[in-house]
């Protein structure tokens, strides 16, 4: 499977793996999105996650202390 | 040698990546999200890939023996991250999957119905994934109507990272979505026309001396011109 076009292949793996490290960078810098959890809410239904955003005047992502709380609760 | 190189990089990123979802802390939920819009990514260029392949389209500069090799390779690739995607919730606190919760449509009580499209689309991709290795066995035809569940799979892959996701509303995951759907939609609409295109091509010389006569005026041959 992986013996003809090796390089090609090879690339594609290393490109792929360099998106997941970037991605998980970003997504590390910004934090757990309030909205990703169960218990907020709109949690249970669709993928918005834009509640935190409404709901907190000023506040364009949920602060690591919003974080915190709603992970002990 | 270079199939070690390859496969060693593969499978060496997904354990790195595996351990760093398993330390304290979010990165399991960090890593499953990532990993499931890479693994979108890879999906969509081997569906983008297999539907230039069929339509006979692929870009001439590339051999086709390659282009059929990266499709492939990246529906492999796919299915790897796939795997890392749903492994790495296991390790994770922030919405707490269990095993069963990954394995069964509708077991999950977070945003179920659209887990659930998460779920068949990994237990397709499998499927499809395995048939290129029993191709032989199987035979052509029920492998090609195994292939076609890709379609399927690849809308049902679109729907879970819509809804499921909670990276959907970002304006380059949306946009990504958004590009990728169009392209494979507009390529399919390619491949239907280019196939009816060739078949009313290979039926004309046999129809000119037996069916011709009988042939609705301007049908088929319509598109063929």
């Amino acid at each position: 499977m992986a013996t003809r076009y090796w390089r090609t292949k090879l690339a594609a793996t290393i490109g792929a793996g360099g998106l997941l490290i970037g991605s998980v960078a970003l997504m590390a810098a910004e934090g757990v999105p309030a909205a990703a959890q169960p218990g907020s809410a709109n949690g249970a239904t669709t993928g918005g996650g834009d509640i935190a955003v409404t709901t907190r005047e000023g506040a364009s992502q949920p602060t690591r202390s919003d974080e915190r709380q709603s992970r002990a609760s | 040698m270079k199939s070690a190189l390859v496969l060693g990089a593969l499978w060496g990123g997904m354990a790195a990546m595996l351990f760093a979802a398993a330390t304290p802390g979010p990165y399991a939920w960090y890593v499953s999200r990532a990993a499931g819009l890479v693994a979108y990514v890879a999906l969509s260029a081997s569906v983008l890939l297999g539907l230039l392949i069929s339509s006979r389209s692929g870009p001439r500069f590339l051999p086709k023996v390659a282009v059929f090799e990266m499709h492939q390779f990246l529906a492999v690739l796919g299915l790897a991250l796939v795997g890392l995607h749903a492994g790495a919730l296991v390790f994770d606190h922030t919405v707490n999957f269990s095993i069963a919760d990954i394995l069964v449509p509708f077991a999950s009580s977070y945003r179920p119905g659209w887990v659930a499209a998460g779920v068949a689309r990994a237990w397709l991709s499998a499927a499809i994934a395995a048939s290129f290795w029993v191709k032989k066995r199987i035979g052509q035809k029920t492998w090609r109507t195994i292939h076609f569940g890709s379609f399927a799979g690849y809308f049902l892959a679109l729907v879970h990272g819509f809804g499921a996701g909670t990276d959907s509303h970002v304006p380059v995951v949306y946009w990504m979505y958004v590009v990728s759907a169009a392209a494979v939609v507009s390529l399919t609409i390619f491949r239907v026309l280019a196939a009816r295109s060739m078949r009313a091509k290979s039926r004309r010389p046999a129809g000119r001396r037996t069916v011709a006569p009988s042939r609705a005026p301007g049908a088929p041959a319509s598109l063929s011109s």
